[in-house]
């Protein structure tokens, strides 16, 4: 390829020149591979050593052989030759490979196919091979421009041309080719960072917080990016309120109801007076109360995140059960780990202006994720908070009751207390263990 | 025959669109041969950062890659066999609903899949995502870490541009391991990254500035010495029809990358009431705030209105212009320093507001490709000849401090 036009080949330029001792090591190594594969277990290392040394041998063989070609048919013959042979190789390999390694073996498959059609498109002449190639680089820019433009944009959905042609047409190359970026970097808004919170608890009695991302765990900044993206990827999240919000609205108002009793009501009132209570907009007898609807609406406080997502939220509470030790004893074993995706907003303009602290705690926004066990199993998938917003709400502080009169007096406008119902909720909303046995994975 | 013009013959005289003249274009704009210089110094710059980039998962190796990693390899290969392809049907109508399941297993199946991923099983597309990596197979850390080792290696040797075409195909399926296997810690950089090498493994990046390069020299050199001809004389690296396609590609490449970051934008309110970079600047994740200076900076800033509107304004109109502009702008040699400077400036304060040094770097490689080669060489000779002198005079110090015994 790197001296299409030129017909003679430059062979002086090159310590190298014969392509053939690198293609038959490389042969033999993978046939050697081959051999080991067929005695038995034990030998998946070494099949990979050998088929990777076959791979590089038979990769140089091609390299040295494209470098000295000239481009007549005689040359253009055995070069493609040369391809062939190294697409055989890898071929050779595909069965050396342990069938359980099936990416490895995709990409052997891969492999194999790009040394053939270089073979097929060296043989071809000038002209011709212009317009193949000519074809492939419409193709690939044609699948970049479907991976770019297959994101749904704000509230719709994506043209639906595109969204055929980069599933059926696009979705293998550019997936293998890890070119399925839309590059719309801070679009449609720039959005507020997400982080995770986790709270576990020990069977010694003891329990701690764990917050991912914090900048001062890191030695680089790149290894904190990485977890902001680990963190950022839970956010895969349904925007639509379910179809059966009302109910589950009124679930998390209540809570779990034990013996008869809502674990998120004060006191022992009637269901009749709670709900009474609540429609006059007296969240009073909630222990957890939602956000007021000023700060946030209702159905924004629900948010349900995509399968993709739950499925990573419960890796990382079984990552975090298996690394993250009790501090009083190392030994003890994770009982459950509750995890909280927040959001941490960005403070406006004014916020600055009117010296607002951007690590505030009001500045969190948690919505609670679950209660997972040592492994990363959901405690209770019908857990009434499950995916509910927890507020941490900045409120008047009340005043104390008048010693003389025994009145009520109204709060001081400038005092203000925050109320983190996130720990309240975290420490004092226990889930039921469940009746089947929990494996520990510790 | 085997070195040819490089420059490209001129335009000839016709109708504006004609397909003929079309072909003749499109053929000089991707196959007349180019320096494979700029190609070099990009393969130099990407393959250090990746370098750089890939160091760092030695202290993470288990934390994103063992077996429990946070995403651990159950999970993991979970996402790669079982996530859902859904495709909208081809007619108006929504497909009719699947069969009942014919036995027990199947239903259960069913079910399983559905409490799984919320969605039927037979109403899916495909299952899984194609994808490759040697870390799906390897959780022995004794082994990942020699592995890793390997990988560190083939990506220096790609760097210093030695074997460099078979390195860099080395350096890209290892690179690619890393990335299929963590694919929830990925951001901007390692997207640009993979795209960087990709077009390095398909040109020829080890043509200039290279380790191949030198022993291609000293080679020539020997087999002169030993025919008794004179030394050859060292002339910059023959201008390759390949060189100039790879830089098209990343040329092409940089453009979509460009305006489909600025088009998307214009869907987003804060982009068009000129605040969306206070979302950038003020981002208590990526932004400095917990320093002193730049808080201070930002409540400055926002005590004044009229000096934040013009900041923050600027600076989202500036972010729109240089995207939605530069694909179209810097194919016209006039325009192209203004267009390059920009995109400068861009990712330079993407870098010292975000801290996306790493995004930044890899952005500044792709775009290396409208540099021409006679700029990208004066540069180099110009730095040469900064460094020569020190050099030299540092020589020959040593053979001082040597003749005197030291």
């Amino acid at each position: 390829m790197s001296r299409p036009d030129a017909a003679t080949p430059a062979a002086s330029s090159w310590p190298f020149t014969n392509p053939w001792p690198f293609l038959t090591a490389g042969l033999l190594a993978v046939l050697a591979a081959l051999f080991l594969s067929r005695l038995g277990g034990g030998w998946i290392m070494a099949q990979a050593g050998l088929v990777l040394a076959g791979l590089i041998a038979a990769g140089s063989a091609v390299s040295i052989r494209l470098h000295v070609a000239g481009w007549d048919l005689d040359e253009r013959l055995r070069s493609a030759g040369v391809l062939a042979l190294a697409a055989l190789t890898v071929l050779t390999a595909y069965p050396a490979i342990d069938p359980t390694w099936d990416t490895i073996r995709l990409l052997l498959a891969v492999l194999a196919g790009v040394a053939l059609a270089g073979a097929i498109l060296v043989l071809l002449p000038a002209a011709l091979r212009r317009l193949v190639i000519s074809l492939l680089v419409l193709y690939h820019f044609g699948g970049i421009l479907m991976a770019a433009t297959s994101v749904a944009p704000p509230s719709g959905v994506p043209w639906w041309i595109t969204l055929q042609v980069w599933t059926r047409v696009y979705r293998p190359y550019l997936q293998f080719m890890y070119l399925n970026n839309a590059y719309h970097f801070y679009s449609p808004e720039p959005g507020p960072p997400i982080l995770l919170w986790f709270y576990v608890e020990y069977d010694d009695g003891s329990s701690r917080w764990i917050e991912i991302p914090r900048r001062e765990d890191f030695r680089t900044s790149l290894a904190y990016q990485r977890r902001m993206a680990m963190t950022e990827s839970t956010n895969i999240i349904n925007n639509q309120p379910p179809p059966n919000f009302d109910y589950l609205w009124r679930r998390r108002l209540l809570g779990r109801e034990r013996q008869g009793r809502f674990e998120n009501i004060r006191g022992d009132l009637p269901v009749e007076t709670i709900w009474r209570q609540l429609a006059a907009g007296d969240v009073s007898v909630l222990i957890i109360p939602p956000y007021p609807t000023h700060v946030m609406m209702p159905h924004l406080q629900y948010r349900k995140p995509l399968p993709y997502s739950k499925q990573l939220i419960a890796s990382y509470a079984a990552h975090v059960a298996r690394n993250y030790r009790s501090e009083k004893d190392p030994t003890a074993r994770v009982r459950g780990v509750k995890v909280y995706r927040v959001v941490h907003q960005i403070l406006s303009p004014l916020d600055f202006a009117q010296g607002k602290n951007p690590f505030g705690p009001t500045t969190y926004g948690a919505f609670y994720q679950g209660e997972f066990d040592a492994d990363g199993n959901l405690k209770d998938p019908d857990d009434p908070f499950l995916y509910w917003a927890i507020p941490i709400l900045e409120v008047l502080k009340p005043a104390p009751p008048d010693p003389f009169f025994r009145a009520v007096v109204p709060p001081n406008p400038e005092e203000k207390i925050v109320i983190d119902y996130v720990k309240k909720h975290a420490e004092e909303f226990k889930t039921p263990e469940l009746s089947r046995p929990q494996p520990q994975g510790q | 025959m085997r070195t040819l013009p490089a420059v490209s013959p001129a335009v000839p005289s016709g109708p504006l669109v004609s397909p003929s003249r079309f072909f003749r274009g499109w053929n000089r704009f991707w196959f007349s041969p180019a320096d494979p210089t700029t190609l070099g110094l990009i393969r130099l710059c990407a393959g250090l950062a990746t370098f750089y980039v890939i160091l760092l998962y030695t202290f993470d190796l288990q934390e994103l890659l063992g077996k429990d990693a946070w995403i651990n390899l159950e999970t993991v290969t979970k996402l790669r066999l079982d996530a859902p392809v859904v495709i909208p049907p081809t007619d108006w109508m929504p497909p009719s609903p699947p069969p009942e399941p014919a036995t027990l297993e199947e239903k259960q199946a069913i079910e399983a899949y559905r409490r799984e991923w919320e969605s039927d099983p037979r109403a899916n597309y495909a299952k899984g995502n194609v994808v490759c990596s040697i870390w799906y197979h390897v959780t022995d850390p004794g082994w990942m870490l020699a592995i890793h080792i390997g990988i560190l290696t083939a990506i220096f040797l790609f760097a210093i541009g030695f074997c460099t075409r078979v390195t860099a195909v080395l350096t890209w399926l290892g690179v690619l391991s890393y990335i299929q296997r963590a694919p929830t810690t990925l951001f901007g950089m390692d997207t640009m990254m993979n795209i960087a090498l990709v077009y390095l493994m398909i040109g020829p990046s080890g043509a200039a500035l290279s380790v191949d390069r030198l022993i291609e020299r000293w080679w020539a050199r020997r087999q002169a010495r030993r025919e008794g001809r004179p030394p050859p004389p060292d002339l910059p690296p023959e201008p390759l029809v390949s060189a100039n396609f790879v830089l098209r590609l990343m040329q092409i490449h940089f453009c979509i990358i460009y305006l489909a970051a600025g088009l998307s934008k214009l869907q987003g309110s804060m982009w068009w009431n000129g605040t969306a970079v206070w979302g950038t600047m003020a981002n208590p994740s990526f932004n400095p705030l917990d320093v002193a200076l730049y808080r201070e900076f930002l409540i400055f800033l926002s005590k004044h209105r009229w000096l934040w509107e013009i900041v923050i304004g600027g600076g989202t109109v500036f972010t729109l212009v240089i995207e939605i502009s530069l694909p179209f702008l810097i194919w016209n040699p006039r325009l192209r320093w203004l267009m390059i400077s920009g995109a400068v400036m861009l990712h330079t304060g993407i870098a010292l507001v975000m801290g996306l040094v790493g995004f930044g770097l890899f952005m500044l490689c792709l775009l290396l490709s409208f540099m021409p080669s006679a700029v990208v060489r004066r540069l180099l000779n110009d730095l040469a000849a900064l460094v020569r002198p020190r050099l030299e005079a540092r020589n020959l110090t040593m053979a001082e401090r040597l003749a005197v015994g030291h």
